[in-house]
């Protein structure tokens, strides 16, 4: 335990962790004020099976999506760091310990919907938390032995990654066309990322559970924004990666309004269109949708912009710098007019730091 | 001494390795060599006890390689290394002296530093550093604690001159003190001064072996090309 916890200290950027941590616990409040009340009450109002059973079933839906998630993503973190624990010479269960904390993120969101799902307060809902942590530390230590078997005996259970990839290899215009197979690339990409995809499915799980509650217009409408938001939000990791090609592109000689177009698209394929269409489904009404779109849009351009501007002129070790730039342009982000000026006075930056590459 | 004995390991029909079977001396330094995708880093990882063979088995000095005691002895420096984006090449080393020597070697490590030219550079992230100097960090890796038994992978990829130099007196050093050392590398002329064997492997198998310093130039092209 002291030896995988030291380890994770060492590696990790423990500031960043702190944070982490709090916001879960923010999330959990939030999801306990304005979710649970709305899910109770939706769950009541089902007349074909009782609300107990309906409880039970969506639990089991979410866990099954959840650990189809997780065997994927322990499994990619296992892969990445076996050379580390070889040359540590870490025994298998400090090793399992180290993955837990590195991966306590996993926790959090497994928390968020879990203590939103179980109805009851007070002294059954710690019980459930007690139950449910037990339940998710056997899990892993099940996914985590079955995934160091498989790599031990190298074998691949990317199925996703590798059948994406196939597909991409298999389409005749995708081979002809460079922006469209860098469109799906993009898409593909994100998909790649087990806290992106973990991401749009508790964002499409709650925007069902939303556009089901009977809600008004305007609140799905802005209910529907911010999940759009925290999706695009959490392509982060996808930019993180994107800094080398950025860097290999403006050495080539793409032009950057190519890139930043063939990225917009990609990213409203992956984050916008399945919420427009939940929205369209459960608002009814041509004109919202459009709003939404619109929105959506514009939120997708001023993030890529963004995150590329960010990748091009700060340099790698600034974490902290960034993290307060997020939240200064998050707050420009929802000033009108302000967000249009500064969207385009960042692109006007990017054109010259793309046009000298290297001088930013 | 390292007993290779007829290991076997196929991702495909075509890809792996097929049946080798070797003989590592102590204070032997053997060589791998052959073309991208012909085995080299499987033979290796199966050697050090990360992969599993599907057939054979892997001893040294009597004990199988895949038995986590035997990591003790045996020193590894991998093709890439992934770390976190916070820890130092430092930080890294002296982490791995104390949990797989119990806080020894951390004077050798400093010493290593130096002579690997690494002072303006251990302090920076790990992941950060250029691909010559995480082999020269991988190499001192390898090299510490005296293991019985040094793997190492593609130990010359970008490393300069210096590094260079200083990572074959680190395998002159460790062969005089009785320690096999496997090696793969594309560089001829670095194998060509380190190895007492090169072994050639064309579609996972052995294909040809050389004792001493015979010219491994004219061998390849003849081989491969």
């Amino acid at each position: 335990m002291k030896k995988s916890f030291r380890l994770w200290i060492a590696i990790s950027n423990v500031f960043y962790k702190v944070i982490q941590f709090v916001l879960a616990i923010a999330l959990i409040i939030v999801a306990q004020i304005f979710v649970v009340p709305v899910f109770e009450e939706k769950i009541a109002g089902v007349k074909m099976i009782s609300s107990n059973h309906l409880r039970v079933f969506v639990t089991i839906a979410f866990l099954v999506a959840f650990v189809a998630a997780l065997i994927h993503g322990m499994y990619k973190t296992i892969l990445e760091n076996k050379e580390l624990e070889y040359i540590l010479s870490l025994r298998k269960t400090e090793y399992y310990l180290y993955v837990l904390f590195q991966k306590s993120s996993w926790y959090y969101m497994y928390m968020i919907v879990i203590t939103a799902m179980t109805g009851a307060f007070g002294y059954e809902k710690v019980l459930a938390v007690v139950l449910y942590t037990i339940l998710y530390l056997a899990v892993t230590y099940i996914t985590y032995f079955v995934a160091c078997k498989q790599i031990y005996f190298g074998k691949d259970i990317c199925f996703r990654e590798k059948r994406t990839r196939d597909k991409v290899n298999r389409t005749k215009v995708v081979k002809e066309n460079a922006y469209i197979e860098l469109i799906l690339l993009g898409i593909k990409e994100r998909y790649a990322f087990f806290e992106i995809f973990f991401c749009k499915i508790a964002v499409v799980f709650i925007g069902v559970i939303v556009g089901k509650g009977g809600i008004s217009r305007n609140i799905i409408l802005t209910i529907y924004c911010f999940l759009a938001l925290v999706l695009i939000l959490a392509n982060d990791a996808y930019w993180k990666n994107e800094k080398e090609k950025i860097k290999l592109f403006c050495g080539i000689g793409i032009s950057h309004k190519k890139y930043i177009v063939v990225n917009l698209i990609s990213g409203i394929i992956f984050n916008l269109l399945l919420l427009a269409l939940l929205f369209s489904v459960f608002s009814k009404n041509i004109a919202v949708g459009i709003v939404f779109v619109c929105i959506g849009i514009f939120m997708q351009l001023y993030w890529n912009v963004i995150y590329l501007y960010t990748n091009l002129r700060l340099p790698d070790d600034s974490e902290i710098l960034v993290m307060v730039l997020y939240i200064f342009w998050m707050i420009i982000g929802l000033i009108p007019i302000m967000n249009i000026f500064l969207l385009v006075y960042v692109l006007k930056k990017i054109g010259s730091c793309w046009q000298g590459e290297m001088e930013c | 001494m390292l007993e290779i004995q007829n290991v076997k390991k196929l991702y495909t029909s075509t890809t792996g390795v097929k049946e080798i079977s070797l003989l590592c001396k102590e204070g032997e330094t053997v060589a791998f060599i052959g073309p991208n995708g012909v085995g080299k880093s499987t033979i290796l990882k199966i050697v050090s006890g990360i992969l599993k063979a599907d057939e054979g088995t892997v001893l040294l000095n009597g004990k199988d390689t895949a038995w986590f005691g035997t990591r003790q002895n045996i020193g590894y420096m991998p093709e890439h290394l992934n770390v976190g984006k916070k820890i130092s090449a430092k930080e890294l080393l002296y982490l791995i002296s104390d949990y797989k020597y119990k806080g020894k070697y951390k004077e050798k490590i400093d010493e290593s530093i130096k002579n690997y030219a690494l002072e303006n550079q251990c302090n920076k992230p790990f992941c950060k550093l250029s691909m010559g100097s995480k082999k020269k960090v991988g190499s001192i890796i390898a090299f510490m604690g005296n293991p019985e038994l040094i793997i190492l992978d593609e130990p010359t990829n970008g490393v300069d001159t210096a590094g260079i130099i200083c990572m074959k007196r680190d395998i002159t050093e460790a062969k005089n003190r009785g320690c096999s050392v496997i090696v793969s590398s594309h560089i001829l002329d670095f194998i060509g001064s380190i190895a007492d064997r090169s072994i050639f492997l064309k579609n996972g198998q052995i294909e040809h072996i050389v004792k001493g310093k015979e010219n491994l130039e004219e061998i390849y092209t003849t081989l491969y090309l």
